[in-house]
């Protein structure tokens, strides 16, 4: 029972790391991010490239592919997000940023296919691991339970990660720019906070949290695959709603009520409907509570 | 004639997705951002393929399986009825993913992970043609007219439209209805076509395709998703002598196509005409399209 609420809460911790980025750029620039998930991959596939031409130790593997990981996710709000939201959405009302919405959308589908194509080529579509020896695996046993040395780390980013980016946002003047930026991004501009930058910090933080999650899923379970962040995606979908979008307390809840969810569910009912906890999950939400179970943030918009 | 031969499947393949992308443009024309065609498509191809398979006639499966979509549109459509944007598309993902596991777990009727195969073929891709051609007539019926401008003005501003006598909610329930039949219609065609219908079939990536085809086609014109269809098709076909980059030269060309010409295939040669037209009135330029506008 303690053993399953302990796996329970490592799942919820990728979940959490994962849906962070997704929530933050979705709740401050409206970019419904489905190239998310192929910046986890990313996080996993750039361990797996850089330990396969050398030895190298974990923490810089990690921090690797960090950076990559927030490289990328600005990249493609450089290249394809930022010039649609100044082209249709700015000045254009309501209409105008549906339309922006759904431009990026298929925008980021195609981003996706870019970056899932790049790591199919090089992985030869194969599942591949990370060197064996980059993290070599201990394993721990307290009062009865038996977590091993990466699932603690797992543990301790998405708990450390989540308080400081919380804090973040609801203390630091940088924070309370993005909150503005979420509300109105015109007036944000005008009253001297440059959206681009903000834009720019978001879309870093969310690449580098969702390749974080990537390396230390991948490091885990020892297994790097092209399409493994699809799955991730879906999840992170009902966590959002679960939580509020943009909320980053709501978010931490979120992953850990899914993740308790499709554990019990796994364990107590059968391992087949799993999947569709999500999805059920979605659905009641949306239709019971469409502000999520926190509607706390003042920068949400549903 | 061999060009039909080799290209049928394609053909058939796009008609398919011409029906599948209705059914997301009659709600997306009225507002309604809505992706449950694709749980539809599931509805509609499993129950034609399980009725087809217990020897009932296969125009008489077709019906019931379209009309069986029908109630289920019609609770969702009361369920979801308060949704908007993102929000409710969000909830039609995850309807169409929860019939997705429906469809791997309800092994009797759909055969579970297997799926259904060996569904006895009993179409035609003349009559794939001509339910297809049938389709558009109705999609051009809903379009033209006062329906058009009614659902345009449902999308543009909800309140306005409500003030010029619209019933938008009747409207938009009428149109979330017959997306779903259309959804259902494309999912029977694509069971009986095949003779197979998989879980896989019904997946995230179908959802991906069918907006995908829709915007890069142009959202709300029938002749759009006609094109987008075309372009989902063919277009990787095409590409497929660059073996393995083809998905590389895919992602880019979709993200110029929405950058440069957000209103699509249809937006970009339309504006191309209005220039053209504008250059012969002697310099006079044709007035800037308002955006937002179709």
């Amino acid at each position: 029972m303690a053993q399953h609420l302990l796996n329970a809460l490592i799942l919820g911790s990728i979940y959490l790391l994962f849906a962070l980025g997704l929530t933050l750029s979705w709740g401050v620039l409206d970019i419904m991010n489905l190239a998310h998930g192929a910046v986890f991959m990313f996080g996993g596939f750039t361990a797996y490239v850089i330990t396969d031409a050398a030895a190298i130790s974990f923490p810089v593997v990690f921090v690797a592919a960090v950076v990559v990981g927030a490289a990328l996710s600005l990249a493609m709000d450089l290249v394809a997000y930022r010039p649609l939201r100044r082209r249709l959405a700015v000045g254009q009302g309501e209409a105008g940023r549906s339309k922006a919405e759904l431009g990026t959308l298929i925008a980021s589908v195609g981003m996706a296919s870019i970056l899932l194509a790049i790591a199919g080529e090089v992985t030869k579509n194969a599942t591949v691991g990370i060197r064996e020896g980059t993290l070599p695996v201990h394993v721990y046993h307290l009062v009865g339970l038996r977590i091993t040395n990466v699932q603690l780390i797992i543990l301790v980013v998405a708990l450390v990660g989540s308080i400081a980016l919380a804090l973040f946002v609801q203390r630091s003047r940088h924070g309370r720019a993005l909150r503005a930026l979420a509300y109105d991004a015109w007036t944000t501009g005008l009253l001297g906070a440059s959206p681009g930058r903000l834009a720019s910090v978001t879309m870093l933080v969310a690449g580098g949290f969702a390749a974080g999650a990537g390396v230390l899923y991948a490091t885990s379970l020892n297994f790097v695959d092209a399409q493994m962040g699809e799955p991730l995606l879906l999840k992170a979908f009902a966590i959002i709603i679960l939580g509020g979008v943009g909320s980053v307390w709501g978010t931490m809840a979120g992953a850990y009520l899914l993740a308790i969810g499709e554990t019990a569910t796994g364990v107590y009912v059968s391992g087949d409907l799993q999947s569709g906890v999500a999805f059920l999950l979605i659905l009641v939400l949306l239709v019971a509570r469409p502000q999520g179970l926190f509607p706390r943030a003042a920068w949400q918009r549903a | 004639m061999s060009w039909f031969d080799d290209n049928e499947v394609l053909i058939q393949s796009a008609l398919i997705l011409v029906l599948l992308g209705y059914s997301v443009q009659v709600t997306l024309r009225a507002g309604v951002f809505s992706l449950a065609g694709v749980g539809f498509y599931g509805i509609g191809g499993y129950a034609a393929g399980y009725l087809v398979k217990h020897d009932w006639p296969t125009p008489l499966a077709m019906i019931v399986a379209v009309l069986l979509c029908v109630p289920v549109a019609f609770g969702l459509a009361l369920i979801l009825g308060r949704l908007r944007s993102l929000y409710l598309a969000m909830a039609t993902v995850a309807f169409d993913l929860l019939i997705v596991t429906v469809a791997l777990n309800w092994d009797g009727v759909t055969g579970g992970a297997a799926g259904l195969y060996a569904i006895p073929l009993s179409l035609t891709t003349l009559a794939v043609v001509l339910i297809a051609v049938g389709g558009t007539a109705v999609v051009i019926w809903r379009q033209r007219g006062w329906r058009g401008r009614a659902d345009e003005a449902m999308r543009l501003d909800e309140s306005l439209a409500r003030s010029l006598g619209v019933a938008v909610t009747r409207r938009r329930i009428e149109a979330f209805v017959l997306s779903a039949m259309f959804g259902g219609l494309a999912g029977t065609i694509d069971a009986l076509l095949f003779s197979t219908m998989l879980p896989e079939k019904i997946g995230f990536s179908l959802i991906i395709t069918a907006l995908t085809m829709v915007i890069i086609g142009g959202a709300f014109s029938w002749s759009g998703v006609i094109v987008g269809a075309i372009f989902v098709t063919w277009l990787p076909e095409v590409l497929r002598f660059g073996g393995q980059w083809r998905d590389v030269v895919y992602g880019t060309i979709v993200v110029i196509m929405v950058l440069f010409a957000p209103d699509g295939f249809v937006g970009l040669v339309r504006d191309g005409v209005r220039a053209l037209r504008g250059r012969r009135l002697g310099g006079l330029t044709a007035p800037e399209p308002v955006r937002g506008e179709a």
